[in-house]
C-alpha cells in the first residue's frame, strides 16, 4: 500500500511542526495535523487517510483511547495506525503492536528518515 | 523536483524551524526550572508537572537536533517516574542547560 495522506496528531505543536515538513517535504504526503485525540477522530472520517501517524501520551482523549475509537469505527477501523511515543519501553511498544497498531515510532525521530521509517512498517511490497 | 532537490529543499526548512526552536527552548527550559523548583519545595503538582514537561522536551529537543537536551529531560522524567529527588533533578537540569 502506496502512502499519500497522512493525519498527524501530536498536543505539542514543535512535534507538529517538525512532522509536518518531515511527512511533506521529504515523504511527499499530503499532510494534515491535529492536536488532540478527537479532532484526529474527525480527521479520519473526512480525511480518510492511508496512515494516522497518533502520539500517545495527550490530553483528554490519548493515543489508545483514540485507536480504540478508531478501530470502532466501520469507516476508519481498516486505516493503518502508527504511535509515536518518546516512552518507549520494549513491553509497551509490544503491547500497542499487538492491538493491532502497525508500529511504533520512538521520539525523538530524524525528521530525514521519518518516511522512511513510517514505510517499512506500513507499505507492504 | 529531484529527491535530491526534495532533500535539499527539506534540509533549508529543516534549518529554519530549528532556528525558532532554539529561540523557544530557553522559554521551555524555564518552565522545566520553574517545576523542578516547585517540586524540590514539595510544592502539590510539582513533581507531575516536571515529569509532563520533561516528557515533551525529551521527545521534541533530540527531533530538532539538540540531543544533549533530549537525554538530560528524559532522565528526569525517569527521575519523576522512579522517585523525585531535587539534587539529582538541579544535577540534570544542569546538563540540560548546557546542551542549549
Amino acid at each position: 500500500m502506496a502512502i499519500r495522506k497522512v493525519v498527524l496528531c501530536d498536543d505539542d505543536p514543535d512535534i507538529r511542526a517538525i512532522g509536518e515538513m518531515s511527512l511533506r517535504d521529504v515523504g511527499g504526503w499530503e499532510v494534515f495535523c491535529v492536536s488532540d485525540g478527537f479532532s484526529a477522530l474527525s480527521a479520519a472520517r473526512d480525511e480518510q487517510p492511508d496512515l494516522i501517524l497518533l502520539d500517545i501520551m495527550m490530553p483528554e482523549l490519548d493515543g489508545p483511547g483514540t485507536f480504540a475509537r478508531l478501530r470502532e469505527d466501520p469507516e476508519c477501523s481498516g486505516i493503518p495506525v502508527v504511535f509515536m511515543t518518546a516512552k518507549a519501553q520494549p513491553h509497551e511498544l509490544r503491547g500497542y503492536t499487538e492491538l493491532g497498531a502497525a508500529g511504533v515510532i520512538a521520539k525523538p525521530f530524524d525528521p530525514i528518515t521519518l518516511p522512511d521509517q513510517i514505510r517499512a512498517l506500513v507499505e507492504v511490497a | 523536483m529531484s529527491d535530491e532537490a526534495r532533500l535539499a529543499d527539506a534540509r533549508d526548512k529543516l534549518a529554519e524551524l530549528r532556528n525558532g526552536f532554539k529561540a523557544r527552548l530557553r522559554e521551555r527550559v524555564a518552565e522545566l526550572e520553574a517545576a523542578v523548583q516547585s517540586a524540590s519545595a514539595g510544592e502539590a503538582g510539582g513533581v507531575q508537572r516536571t515529569e509532563a514537561l520533561a516528557h515533551k522536551l525529551a521527545g521534541t529537543a533530540g527531533s530538532y537536533g539538540f540531543p544533549e537536551v533530549g537525554e538530560a529531560a528524559a532522565e528526569l522524567e525517569a527521575l519523576c517516574d522512579a522517585g523525585f529527588d531535587a539534587d539529582a533533578a538541579e544535577t540534570l537540569l544542569d546538563r540540560l542547560r548546557r546542551g542549549v
